[in-house]
């Protein structure tokens, strides 16, 4: 009887600590990947401004480095992929295919993940500046005009030709801990700088 | 139909009869008929039937046939011993020219939008869940160890 209760221990927490730390380390691999491949994506932006097209920051990548997106007011400096495919979002944010380059006319819709990227979208507030850097070594900036919820479902955003926008795209809300909501947090910015020269242009 | 041969047509001419007990009178007028181009396949056609019925009538298979295949021909007409071949003489593709292939839009019903069915990509990873699931296990084995020990102790 007393052998049996403690080999039902043992086996008890045996099992808890092995999937507690499969569950974690996985969690943390995510986190992790998130980070270093920022590293990697840097060094294939810089072969990008030197002229090499789609520059692929490993050599089995699907995706390559369209942009570098600063917003200087929370530290953030994050090169954004092409396309806003799952294997793209998973090393940094990604453009949206069918978008426009950011500061080109039109809308760029930029989508990270709320848990790793794009987490300083929660704090992001009107008038914070954001600067883009394209190919060719173009420099757009953004400042922040608006944020809201919107839903995945129902709601569109138009992407035809107009005044040069950026939106950056998050789940929603920051601290759930599924993904797969409907929600979405986007975050709209318009040409200028952060001192208010050419703010909000109709 | 009135088919009239003369050197200089008049500008009119007055049909008459009876239709049973009625006298009949019917005016046409010849100036404005100009010049159709139906007549000779319409002539050609009751030729080639005539011709047909003096088949059933005794004469010789191997000339009327003849005599259909010429008129037949010349007009451009089916009959038992022709018949019409449409030829494309400016093919749009040459034989020997390989068939165009691209890819084509995909047509969405109208009044739907690719954004709202492609959606807006997915923002969030399951690290997070992954985290928490990970850290409440590792407490859970915590718990029952500090509790055995607890127990050891107390015994």
């Amino acid at each position: 009887m007393r052998l049996l209760r403690r080999t039902l221990y043992t086996t008890t927490v045996a099992v808890l600590l092995a999937v507690g730390l499969w569950q974690l380390g996985h969690g943390v691999a995510i986190n992790t990947k998130a980070t270093l491949a920022q590293y990697l994506l840097r060094r294939a932006w810089g072969r990008t401004l030197a002229g090499e097209p789609r520059a692929k920051p490993w050599p089995w990548a699907d995706t390559w480095p369209v942009a570098r997106m600063r917003v200087p007011s929370h530290g953030v400096d994050l090169i954004v992929l092409a396309g806003a495919t799952g294997s793209a979002l998973a090393f940094g944010p990604g453009l949206v295919s069918g978008t426009t380059i950011p500061g080109a006319p039109g809308v760029a819709v930029v989508t990270g993940h709320r848990d790793t990227h794009f987490r300083f979208l929660q704090h992001l507030k009107s008038g914070d500046e954001i600067v883009v850097e394209t190919m060719g070594g173009h420099t757009a900036r953004f400042v922040v005009d608006e944020a809201f919820v919107i839903d995945a479902r129902t709601a569109v955003i138009g992407t035809g030709a107009g005044a040069a926008r950026l939106v950056l795209l998050t789940c929603y809300p920051f601290d759930a801990l599924r993904p797969g909501g409907q929600l979405r947090y986007a975050v709209v910015s318009v040409p200028g700088t952060s001192d208010g020269a050419s703010r909000r242009t109709p | 139909m009135l088919a009239l041969r003369t050197e200089r047509p008049p500008s009119r001419a007055v049909l008459r009869g009876r239709a049973g007990s009625v006298n009949w009178e019917q005016e046409v007028a010849l100036q404005q008929s100009g010049g159709g181009s139906g007549l000779s396949v319409h002539w050609a056609r009751a030729q080639i039937a005539a011709l047909l019925d003096a088949r059933g009538a005794g004469g010789a298979e191997d000339t009327v046939r003849e005599a259909v295949l010429d008129i037949a021909l010349a007009h451009h007409l089916v009959s038992p011993y022709t018949s019409l071949v449409a030829v494309d003489v400016t093919p749009a593709r040459p034989d020997d020219a390989g068939l165009a292939t691209h890819a084509l839009e995909t047509n969405l019903p109208a009044g739907s939008d690719y954004q709202a069915l492609l959606g807006f990509g997915q923002g969030a990873t399951a690290a997070p869940a992954h985290i928490v699931v990970g850290v409440s296990l590792l407490l859970a084995a915590a718990v029952l160890v500090a509790c055995r020990r607890f127990a050891g102790l107390a015994s």
